[in-house]
């Protein structure tokens, strides 16, 4: 069984949905060795030399692409690929059409800093504000009380 | 401007009331190709036919609901005006009703609810029916429509149109290419336009209107209509909302003194003034002391009390002292009133840190006011808001109260005692502010029956409930001498979480969300509670891989 491959360099974390890939050459024609995972496939290319950079890969025939997780050189111009599907980045389309309920979130659009999740943590040593109110008592007066009336003068 | 004789309200099929026109207005809508009518063999395609326009709920990119009117009808006095659901049953939609028994239920807050089900739907026709329930699931109202188009189909609103004059205005045709609902009988009531345009809009906007409108559901395609509308568990109760807040004023001073008794009098003395009364009193040989002796044991026991406040007492007029009843020559400032306010203003100090750390347990907020203590708030209370805060103070028994406004309302007031009292008399102020509390209002008629002066009886009166005083609670307060000397400008204290925060954490771990959002929505970081994977073409193993990492977080 013969593929296309597509070597790439990624330079995102796993977990990225939209890898960051620097295609490596042009597409490659490669072989599976015996029964092929789509999941798990390991396949046989030849090339002189592999890159070393290459870390990801995207088989065309099964629509998906792989973590590169082992390079094995075979003999001489022959190396086993030993690949994981990286199914975020494969059906990164499919995946952004469907919804949620988001826990946390970088966006703003989605978080709410009311929210107590425990996100924040706080040093032992809070800050204690005092602040003042415009205005306060300001004057001493007297005030005499007398029995009866008075008479005005 | 509306005419009051135009107005109309509107009722959901159980009589609550939801629109009253003439209070709204609709924001016109001028973009062209949104619409398309026909009404008595003419079109209206172009924004100056149709005068107002408004799409009031979208419903998963769909117009739900559109309300409208129609200006140049074929004939001048005919104008009209429609409501109803417009594209959501629209076949063509994604979410139309493209296949027969395809239904959707649109839901009121009331409670009450419409159910439409696709009835025909291929190359040739199109139809459908809706039934209108109210909230005890009775139904009401059956609309039935078919068509030989796809084209958008309208489904009234589910509601009478009441007019003001208590009748009902039913639903009507007006041989609209979709069924709508028009007021045809305008002439008397309903919604009415000038022959040259329009003169108001019945309708403001779609916040206002979808202040009743929950939403649209599918529901089951083979029990579309339930006939018994409870056959869910009823579960707990949803609530019926949070109520408005009235808010809590803070109260004028009081309007009854008791210095209008006559019994009392209180004066504003300078110092001279006061050493002035003592000569008058003492060493001044126009006295009659033993005049005076035959009422009184003392000439004292006419000066009620002698304080020092911490306010400006409002002064009126100077007038002569009496001493029980002889008129003495010395002449001092009286006060105007038993009451005085100090307006300690305004403190607005915002969410410090804009997150919940803001509030409690994390924040704590704590008041100092001066002649009370110190005195602890809920942070709930108190963050965020405004606070105001206003003294009054009582002249005579120098009780004062402090009310704090949250907002918009007063949430806390505490008393005190903020005046120092001048040793005068042997009596003490608090009982004899007792007994010329009592005179006035019980002992009084005594007086004209006895003759007895009106110092007698106040002496009595003191005796009698002595022991019955009251005690204003001070504790952990600071009031007279240790008010004065305190500290006489209140303040809050505030304790803040010294926060701790990363840099970038938003962009690590983000921040806490509890919202439904679409992917595509969303940028950057986000973990997700649960995700319903649709329409996504991968193995089982996969969709976990997915959802594991979904719940993990994920960078979009």
């Amino acid at each position: 069984m013969s593929f296309t491959l597509k070597l790439y360099t990624n330079n995102s974390e796993y977990d990225y949905v939209t890898k960051n890939l620097t295609q490596i050459g042009s597409d490659i024609s490669c072989t599976a060795r015996g029964e092929c995972s789509i999941l798990h496939p390991e396949i046989e290319v030849e090339l002189a030399s592999i890159p070393a950079t290459a870390n990801y890969m995207y088989i065309t025939d099964f629509g998906r692409y792989y973590f590169i997780r082992e390079i094995i050189a075979v003999r001489t111009g022959l190396y086993r690929i030993r690949g994981e599907v990286d199914p975020l980045t494969s059906f990164a389309t499919q995946l952004r059409a469907c919804s949620g309920i988001v826990h946390r979130a970088e966006a703003e659009a989605a978080y709410n800093l009311n929210l107590n999740d425990g996100s924040f943590r706080a040093y032992s040593n809070p800050h204690i504000i005092t602040k003042e109110f415009p205005s306060g008592f300001n004057t001493i007066d007297f005030v005499l009380a007398v029995a009866g009336s008075y008479n005005n003068t | 401007m509306p005419h009051d004789a135009y107005k109309y309200e509107i009722f959901s099929g159980d009589g609550q009331t939801f629109i009253r026109a003439g209070q709204y207005n609709i924001p016109r809508v001028t973009a062209d190709g949104q619409y398309y009518y026909q009404a008595s063999g003419q079109s209206y395609t172009t924004a100056a036919d149709v005068v107002a326009w408004l799409n009031l709920t979208r419903v998963r990119g769909d117009v739900a609901m559109d309300f409208w009117t129609v200006n140049n009808t074929t004939d001048a006095t005919q104008k009209i005006s429609a409501a109803g659901f417009y594209r959501i049953v629209d076949p063509r939609t994604a979410y139309g009703l493209n296949a027969v028994n395809k239904s959707v239920r649109f839901k009121f807050k009331n409670g009450s609810y419409i159910v439409i089900k696709c009835t025909a739907y291929d190359a040739y026709q199109f139809g459908y029916e809706a039934k209108y329930y109210t909230q005890s699931g009775a139904l009401q109202y059956t609309y039935t429509y078919s068509t030989s188009t796809t084209g958008g189909m309208w489904v009234p609103l589910p509601f009478v149109y009441r007019n003001l004059d208590g009748s009902i205005t039913d639903y009507k045709a007006r041989g609209f290419k979709g069924p709508g609902l028009s007021f045809d009988d305008y002439a008397t009531y309903g919604v009415r336009f000038n022959t040259s345009g329009y003169d108001y809009y019945p309708f403001e906007d779609s916040t206002s209107l979808q202040a009743w409108f929950t939403g649209i559901e599918p529901i089951d395609e083979n029990d579309p209509y339930p006939d018994v509308p409870n056959s869910e568990p009823s579960g707990p109760s949803e609530g019926v909302g949070i109520p408005s807040s009235d808010p809590v004023s803070i109260p004028n001073l009081p309007t009854v003194s008791l210095l209008d008794t006559g019994f009392v009098t209180l004066f504003n003395p300078s110092m001279a003034d006061i050493k002035n009364l003592a000569d008058y009193m003492w060493n001044n040989n126009a006295f009659d002391l033993a005049n005076f002796k035959k009422i009184f044991a003392n000439p004292m026991d006419c000066i009620l009390g002698l304080n020092m406040v911490p306010v400006t007492v409002p002064a009126t007029g100077a007038a002569s002292i009496n001493i029980g009843n002889l008129t003495t020559s010395v002449s001092i400032p009286r006060a105007a009133s038993q009451w005085q306010e100090l307006d300690c203003g305004t403190l607005d100090l915002g969410l410090p840190l804009g997150n919940y750390m803001d509030y409690a347990p994390n924040s704590k907020y704590s008041i100092y006011l001066p002649y009370i203590g110190i005195q602890e708030l809920s942070t709930d209370d108190v963050a965020g808001k405004a606070l105001t805060l206003k003294y009054h103070v009582d002249l005579m028994s120098c009780a004062c109260i402090a009310y704090l406004k949250c907002g918009d309302s007063v949430l806390y007031q505490f008393s005190g005692s903020c005046g120092y009292p001048i040793p005068v008399t042997e009596n003490s102020w608090n009982n004899l502010y007792k007994a010329i509390a009592e005179l006035a209002v019980g002992v009084g008629g005594a007086v004209a029956t006895g003759g007895m002066s009106a110092g007698g009886l106040m002496n009595g009166a003191v005796d009698l409930i002595q022991g019955l005083k009251p005690e204003i609670h001070r504790s952990g307060a600071i009031g007279s001498a240790a008010g004065l000397m305190g500290i006489q400008k209140p303040f809050l204290i505030i304790e803040i979480p010294n926060l701790c925060k990363p840099e970038k954490q938003y962009h690590y771990i983000g921040y806490p969300s509890f919202v439904t959002k679409k992917l595509n929505d969303i940028s950057g970081f986000a973990s997700f509670e649960e995700i319903i994977l649709e329409n996504i073409p991968c193995t089982e193993e996969e969709a976990v891989m997915i959802k594991n990492l979904c719940k993990g977080g994920i960078h979009l």
